[in-house]
C-alpha cells in the first residue's frame, strides 16, 4: 500500500508539491531541545530568545521569509508591536539565522 | 487532585479564599506571614503538581499558581486539535474531525492575538456601548439576559488566514491549512438590539470593537487586536454577542464569558472577550485594522508582488468555500462510498456543491441542505460509486446564490487572506 499523508495529498489545490503539512508540533516534540522547534545553526541562541521574549518560537518556525522579509518583519516589530531593538551585530546574526534556516523554500516548514 | 482542576477554577478558588483554597487543594498552610508551607504542609503536593522540587518555596506566597500550573495546557477543553503555536494560542482542526453539522466546542479553532485575560468571571463582566450614541450602555451579562431577547444560532466563523499555508511565496502568519472554520450553536443577544437600545446617531458609519486580552509584549497601553465593521453589516440579524457556546459557557479560549459573533466576515471581527463596542463617524483604527492586516489588494496581483499599502482595502464578507469532511484524506474505502462536508459563503447561502473524482474531468451534483439559519453553513453528501480499486481523488466545489464559484487556484495576496481554492482528499479505493 502507498504512503499516504505526504506530500501532494495534503497540499491544496495550488502548490500541490508544497508538501506544506501543518506545523503539527507536540510538546513532545519541544520536551529536551534547547531552542524549542527552532534548528539548531549559527545565531539560533540570539533569535531564540529575542523572539521567545513575545511570543512563541512555533510561530517563527511556521514562516518562510526572504532576509529582507524577515528584516522588514523586525522593523515592524520593533515600530508597533513594542520590541526593543537589537543591537546591529545581533540583529545582523538574527537575520543570517532566519535567512539561512525559514526562507521562501521552507527548508525546515514543521513536518513537511 | 490539583491535576483534575481547570486553570480557571484554580484562581476562581484562590481568589475567594486564599489561604482556604490552599489548603484545599494543596494542604497548604501558610507561615504568619502569609509565606511558604508551615511544617511543610502542602509542599509537597505542589511539587509534585510542578513536577520538580521547589528550592525558593519559603518564599511563595499564599494564594500562588506556580507558572508551571497555570501556563496549562492552551489546548485543554479541546479535542485534536493541532497546535501552530502556543504564545498567542492558534490552533486549527483537522478536516476529518469537522464531520459535525454543528461544531462541538472541543473541535472549535482557537485564533488568539494576544494574552487571554485571567479574570473571564461572568459575574462581574460589563460591556460598554459608547461613541456616537444616545445613551451609552454598560450591561452585565445579566442585563444582556434580562433586557433583550436570547437566542441561539448556529453560525459559521472562519478566520481570514484559512488556508494561508499554500501560498507560494508564503504569506505571514499562522499556516492555517482548512481548520481555521468552525459553525457552533452560540446563544445570546442580537447586536443589532443592543445598538438600537443605545440609538445610533445618524453620522456613524463604522463599529470597533475592544476585548480584555493583553498585547504579548506586556506593554498595558496597546490592544492586541481591535477590529470592526460597517454599521450597516452591524445592524444584520444575524451577528450575536454571545455567551454561551453549544449549551454551555464560552470555552476560555474560544472568548469567556463574552464575545461578538459575525458570521461569514473575518473570525477577527468577532471580538473575543468583548469589553466595549464603540460606534464611531470614521473608519476604526484599532489594532490590525490598517496595513496589510486582513486586507487584499484591490485589484489582483502576481504571486510575490510587493503590492504599496494604499492599494489595500479590508475584507468583508468570506468567499464561498467547502470543505470535505468524510472519508478523511488518505482513508480507504470500499468501492462504495458516501462523501460529505460543509459549504459556505458569507452572506450568501450555497446553491449547490459539485463533487468529481477524476481530477475535475466530470462532476456530479451533492445533495445539499438548506442552512440551519441564517449564517450556518450547510451541509452536503454525495454517494461516491469508484469503477474500480485504485487512487483517486475527491474534488468538491460549492457555488452560491450569487452564481460565484470556488476556484482552482489561489487568488495571491501578500498576507494569505481568503484562500478558497476547492479543497480535495486522497483515497485508496480497496
Amino acid at each position: 500500500m502507498p504512503e499516504f499523508g505526504a506530500a501532494g495529498l495534503r497540499a491544496g489545490m495550488t502548490g500541490a508539491c508544497l508538501a506544506v503539512a501543518v506545523a503539527a508540533a507536540t510538546a513532545q516534540e519541544r520536551d529536551g531541545r534547547e531552542y524549542g522547534l527552532m534548528v539548531e545553526g549559527e545565531g539560533v541562541e540570539e533569535t531564540y530568545y529575542t523572539c521567545t521574549a513575545c511570543h512563541s518560537e512555533m510561530i517563527v518556525v511556521q514562516q518562510g521569509k526572504t532576509r529582507e522579509g524577515w528584516d522588514k518583519t523586525l522593523d515592524w516589530m520593533i515600530a508597533e508591536q513594542g520590541m526593543p531593538e537589537p543591537d546591529p551585530a545581533e540583529r545582523a546574526k538574527i537575520l543570517d539565522y532566519l535567512a539561512a534556516n525559514y526562507n521562501t523554500d521552507r527548508p525546515n516548514f514543521p513536518r513537511r | 487532585m490539583t491535576s483534575n482542576r481547570s486553570t480557571d477554577e484554580l484562581r476562581r478558588l484562590l481568589a475567594e479564599d486564599p489561604a482556604a483554597a490552599d489548603l484545599a487543594l494543596f494542604g497548604r498552610v501558610s507561615h504568619a506571614d502569609r509565606r511558604g508551607f508551615l511544617r511543610g504542609a502542602g509542599l509537597a503536593a505542589m511539587s509534585t503538581a510542578v513536577g520538580m522540587a521547589i528550592p525558593y518555596h519559603r518564599n511563595i506566597p499564599q494564594g500562588f499558581i506556580p507558572a508551571a500550573m497555570a501556563q496549562g495546557d492552551p489546548l485543554a477543553g479541546k479535542l485534536g486539535l493541532v497546535l501552530l503555536s502556543d504564545r498567542p494560542v492558534n490552533a486549527e482542526t483537522p478536516p476529518e474531525l469537522l464531520d459535525d453539522d454543528i461544531t462541538p466546542t472541543d473541535r472549535h479553532f482557537i485564533r488568539n492575538n494576544g494574552v487571554p485575560p485571567e479574570d473571564m468571571n461572568p459575574e462581574t463582566w460589563t460591556l460598554t456601548i459608547d461613541g456616537f450614541v444616545d445613551t451609552p450602555l454598560e450591561l452585565s451579562i445579566a442585563d444582556l439576559r434580562d433586557q433583550f431577547e436570547v437566542v441561539s444560532l448556529a453560525l459559521t466563523l472562519e478566520c481570514g488566514g484559512n488556508g494561508r499555508a499554500f501560498f507560494d511565496p508564503p504569506a505571514s502568519g499562522n499556516q492555517w491549512t482548512w481548520g481555521a472554520v468552525g459553525c457552533a450553536e452560540w446563544t445570546g443577544v442580537r447586536l443589532r438590539e443592543v445598538l438600537d437600545k443605545a440609538g445610533v446617531q445618524a453620522n456613524v458609519v463604522y463599529t470597533g470593537h475592544h476585548g480584555a486580552d493583553t498585547h504579548l509584549s506586556g506593554d498595558p497601553g496597546k490592544e492586541p487586536i481591535s477590529r470592526g465593521m460597517p454599521i450597516g453589516k452591524a445592524m444584520t440579524d444575524n451577528i450575536l454577542i454571545a455567551f454561551a457556546m453549544n449549551g454551555a459557557d464560552l470555552h476560555p479560549m474560544n472568548g469567556a464569558p463574552l464575545r461578538l459573533v459575525v458570521p461569514g466576515w473575518p473570525g477577527s471581527c468577532s471580538q473575543k472577550w468583548l469589553t466595549r463596542i464603540e460606534l464611531r463617524d470614521r473608519v476604526h483604527d484599532g489594532e490590525k485594522m490598517g496595513g496589510d492586516s486582513y486586507r487584499v489588494p484591490a485589484h489582483p496581483v502576481a504571486p510575490g508582488t510587493e503590492v504599496p499599502e494604499e492599494e489595500f482595502e479590508i475584507i468583508e464578507r468570506m468567499p464561498v468555500k467547502s470543505v470535505i469532511t468524510f472519508p478523511a484524506n488518505g482513508a480507504a474505502p470500499v468501492t462504495e462510498t458516501e462523501v460529505r462536508g460543509h459549504a459556505w459563503s458569507g452572506d450568501r447561502t450555497i446553491e449547490a456543491v459539485d463533487i468529481s473524482t477524476d481530477f475535475g474531468a466530470t462532476w456530479m451534483a451533492a445533495e445539499v441542505d438548506p442552512p440551519l439559519n441564517d449564517g450556518a453553513w450547510q451541509n452536503w453528501r454525495a454517494s461516491v460509486v469508484f469503477p474500480m480499486p485504485g487512487y483517486y481523488e475527491v474534488w468538491a466545489r460549492a457555488r452560491d446564490s450569487e452564481g460565484v464559484m470556488q476556484p482552482f487556484a489561489i487568488d495571491w495576496n501578500p498576507k494569505g487572506y481568503l484562500n478558497n481554492s476547492m479543497h480535495r482528499v486522497g483515497l485508496q479505493v480497496a
